[in-house]
């Protein structure tokens, strides 16, 4: 399996220790970059589309999140051409489990699945499996 | 006609018939005298006449037996008894056609010369010796005169008249002359034989001495001379007497017809003016009559009319008002004599300005035009005043005096309209705060879980780190309270969102969501270890709410997979649904540990709990129950302890059409 650049979007400083540690003891991750902040995500990625070497495999989105939750994130991404989207896959990773916010993520192409926190092993491995 | 009535006869037919009828029958009986009088007159002036005429032939005929007596007596006094006296006799004859005979008596009676003496076998007879003839003649001697006597039975045959005259030689009576006239030819020479005579009868009497009258000749006499109208004729150098009788009784009976006639007439005069009469007064009831259920009913009508709560006016074709009342004057502020005759434009009372109502207005008549009706047409209007006032108007085409009117009900409508407003202002309110609280359980829902998903990452990550058994343990039952905690947020977020969120009816593939709701399950103990097998059996399209569906299977396999039996061989769960066009019968099966009877009336009570082992909120099945009914389904338990436990539940097809029990369950 090919070695994974994986991208982190989550306000909370402990879920990203938490999903982190997950990761990392996943062979398949190569890098693990962390974005507390989506506009700052968004940023890094517009930066990436010139170097589409290092562009994430994975993206893990919160949903809850201050200035720019995961949909407005959502919104910005998919206007990024298709052709560099279909290289990465976006799941994600939020502790709401209001249906709404599953519904809506789905509506969304580049939404692999809607993951309930914690991200577990069990977890990671049964979603990297459809990766 | 009426001053007429000024007076009380006629006010009364029957009264006025009697007075018509009794006028008539003075007026016609009058006539009817009158008429009686004239042909009485009449009868009386034919009868004199004609007893005249009857007295004048009569008298001619005593005056010839005067004359030829007189001639003769002359003759035999001067020159006594002619030797020639047939032919003096004949000649005298000849110019007295009337007389019969003529005779010769000398002074002892006895009669010396007869001519003719044909039919008068007479000579040589006394006279004064006869008992008929002797009392003539001795009259005849003591009154020394002319004399006729008669009728009387004459010797000759017959009965006759006999004049004579005596004659005298010197002082010494001498013998008659006398003339015979026999009654035959008396009558027919006065022609009272005659049949043309009918009109009148007649009666021949001789006087006697005794003044007693001896009837000789009564001739077409029925009635009695005392009853009959009469003249009688007397001769005065006689002794008969000559009765005229009219015959003329027709003319009583034309008097009686007449009068009766008269009285026929009275009677249908009388009857005719009562009737009349009457015609008038019993018209004049019958008017009065419906007069009194007019006004009735005007009456009634004016009452109801003016008194109706609904506002009501009638108008004429012109749109001017005809009629209006109290509360539709008081609906439009205004005072309802100032509206009569004047179109509600004109009135000035209500704003048309604004175009809505314009076009509203001209939609409404020409609804009136085409139907002939409308009824309960939602209309607002705005008052002079700027009130706006919503009104239910009703318009029907009414007839008066020919002529299209129309009557307007208009029923106020604002309190209603203004309770509608409040009641919709209320339920957008609810909504309101419905989305809301959702809003708020959730937003707090994740608040929560988001502190526990991070403790539970972080107590994963020690557990997959650390070796120590007792401290392991610790970290076990650590993440199992919290497991359950976060079980507990779900299960309320779940209660809430079946409460607050409308249904969602959409197909339903039963398959992608019991797949979705294993794989949600990953987290549970146990897990992989159950076999879980299922089977759809689809005849047609389901309809439902997917969310909560997505609940229901949640809770129930999540349920036969914490209660497994894993010592059991083979722990299953068997899920099978079919679908009807109806309904959806869905069973889950499991041989799990199964629920003791005492438990299966209130396992789906809210916080009930069958075990304290097994990990938990008691809200689970409540909320499961609380969809289904939400979905107007049914949920019934089967189980047995250490068997296996079976949900049966039936969900109704919410196909389209069904919207509106959709809607109902919505309120509810």
């Amino acid at each position: 399996m090919k070695p994974k650049q994986i991208l982190l979007i989550d306000d909370s400083d402990i879920d990203n220790f938490i999903n982190k540690s997950v990761l990392s003891k996943c062979v398949i991750a190569d890098s693990i970059l962390i974005e507390t902040s989506a506009i700052v995500a968004l940023q890094y990625l517009h930066k990436m589309m010139d170097d589409l070497e290092n562009f994430p495999d994975i993206i893990f989105l919160d949903i809850r999140m201050p200035e720019m939750d995961g949909f407005e994130f959502l919104e910005e991404y998919i206007k990024i051409p298709e052709y560099i989207q279909q290289k990465c896959d976006i799941f994600i990773l939020s502790s709401s489990i209001d249906p709404k916010d599953v519904e809506k993520a789905q509506q969304y192409k580049a939404v692999k699945k809607h993951l309930t926190k914690p991200l577990t092993q069990d977890l990671l491995e049964s979603i990297l499996v459809c990766v | 006609m009426n001053f007429l009535k000024e007076f009380p006869v006629f006010k009364n037919p029957i009264l006025f018939g009697l007075t018509v009828f009794l006028l008539t029958i003075i007026l016609t009986q009058y006539l009817t005298y009158q008429r009686y009088l004239i042909l009485k007159n009449k009868e009386s002036q034919e009868i004199i006449s004609q007893a005249n005429w009857v007295e004048k032939e009569f008298q001619k005929i005593i005056n010839q037996s005067f004359t030829t007596t007189q001639s003769l007596a002359f003759i035999v006094e001067r020159y006594g008894v002619p030797k020639d006296f047939d032919s003096i006799a004949e000649l005298l004859l000849q110019t007295n056609e009337h007389i019969n005979a003529l005779e010769l008596v000398n002074g002892n009676g006895v009669i010396t010369h007869v001519y003719p003496l044909q039919e008068n076998e007479v000579l040589g007879f006394n006279i004064l010796t006869d008992s008929i003839g002797k009392e003539g003649a001795i009259t005849t001697i003591k009154r020394k005169d002319y004399f006729l006597t008669g009728p009387i039975h004459l010797k000759q045959g017959g009965d006759g008249f006999v004049s004579r005259i005596p004659i005298f030689k010197g002082s010494t009576f001498n013998g008659f002359s006398a003339a015979v006239i026999k009654l035959p030819d008396f009558l027919n020479s006065i022609h009272i034989d005659s049949i043309a005579e009918n009109h009148f009868s007649y009666q021949l009497s001789k006087i006697n001495s005794d003044k007693s009258e001896e009837v000789f000749l009564s001739q077409n006499v029925t009635n009695s001379l005392k009853d009959a109208y009469n003249i009688p004729i007397s001769i005065p150098k006689g002794e008969l007497k000559l009765y005229v009788i009219s015959n003329n009784k027709i003319t009583y009976l034309s008097v009686a017809i007449f009068s009766f006639l008269g009285i026929i007439l009275s009677v249908l005069a009388g009857v005719f003016s009562w009737f009349l009469l009457r015609q008038p007064s019993r018209l004049d009831k019958m008017v009065k009559e419906k007069t009194a259920l007019l006004f009735e009913s005007e009456e009634k009508f004016y009452k109801s009319f003016q008194s109706n709560l609904i506002g009501m006016l009638i108008v004429d074709n012109d749109l001017k008002i005809v009629e209006i009342n109290e509360a539709f004057a008081a609906a439009l502020n205004s005072d309802r004599k100032a509206l009569y005759g004047k179109t509600i434009v004109e009135t000035g009372v209500i704003n048309f300005n604004t175009n809505n109502d314009i076009k509203k207005r001209e939609e409404l008549w020409l609804k009136v035009k085409e139907r002939g009706k409308v009824s309960n047409e939602e209309i607002i209007y705005t008052l002079k005043n700027g009130k706006k006032i919503a009104a239910l108007l009703s318009i029907e085409c009414l007839m008066i005096k020919n002529e299209d009117h129309f009557l307007i009900s208009a029923i106020d409508n604002t309190k209603k309209k203004e309770a509608e407003q409040k009641l919709e202002a209320q339920n957008i309110e609810l909504k309101k705060t419905n989305e809301e609280l959702d809003r708020f359980v959730y937003s707090a829902s994740h608040e929560l879980r988001a502190p526990l998903s991070s403790i539970l990452g972080l107590l994963h990550i020690i557990l997959s780190e650390e070796k120590e058994a007792g401290l392991v343990f610790k970290l076990k039952m650590m993440e199992q309270s919290i497991t359950r905690l976060d079980g507990f947020i779900k299960d309320i977020v779940q209660y809430s969102q079946n409460k607050h969120l409308e249904i969602e009816s959409k197909k339903i593939n039963f398959k992608a969501i019991i797949n979705d709701s294993i794989e949600s399950l990953w987290y549970l103990q146990n897990r992989d270890k159950v076999n879980i097998q299922f089977n759809v059996l689809k005849e047609a399209p389901f309809f439902s709410d997917r969310k909560r569906i997505a609940v229901v299977f949640d809770n129930l396999i999540s349920n036969a997979i914490k209660y497994h039996n894993i010592e059991n061989n083979n722990p299953i769960i068997d899920i099978n649904i079919r679908i009807s066009v109806d309904n959806a019968y869905i069973t889950i099966k499991d041989n799990g540990v199964g629920i003791p009877k005492k438990h299966l009336d209130k396992i789906f009570n809210m916080f009930y709990r069958v075990s304290s082992k097994i990990m938990g909120t008691g809200i689970g099945l409540f909320v499961v129950k609380e969809i289904i009914t939400k979905l107007n389904g049914k949920i019934n338990i089967e189980s047995e302890v250490n068997k296996g436990t079976k949900f049966l539940i039936v969900l109704p097809n919410q196909t389209k059409n069904d919207d509106h029990e959709t809607k109902t369950n919505t309120i509810n």
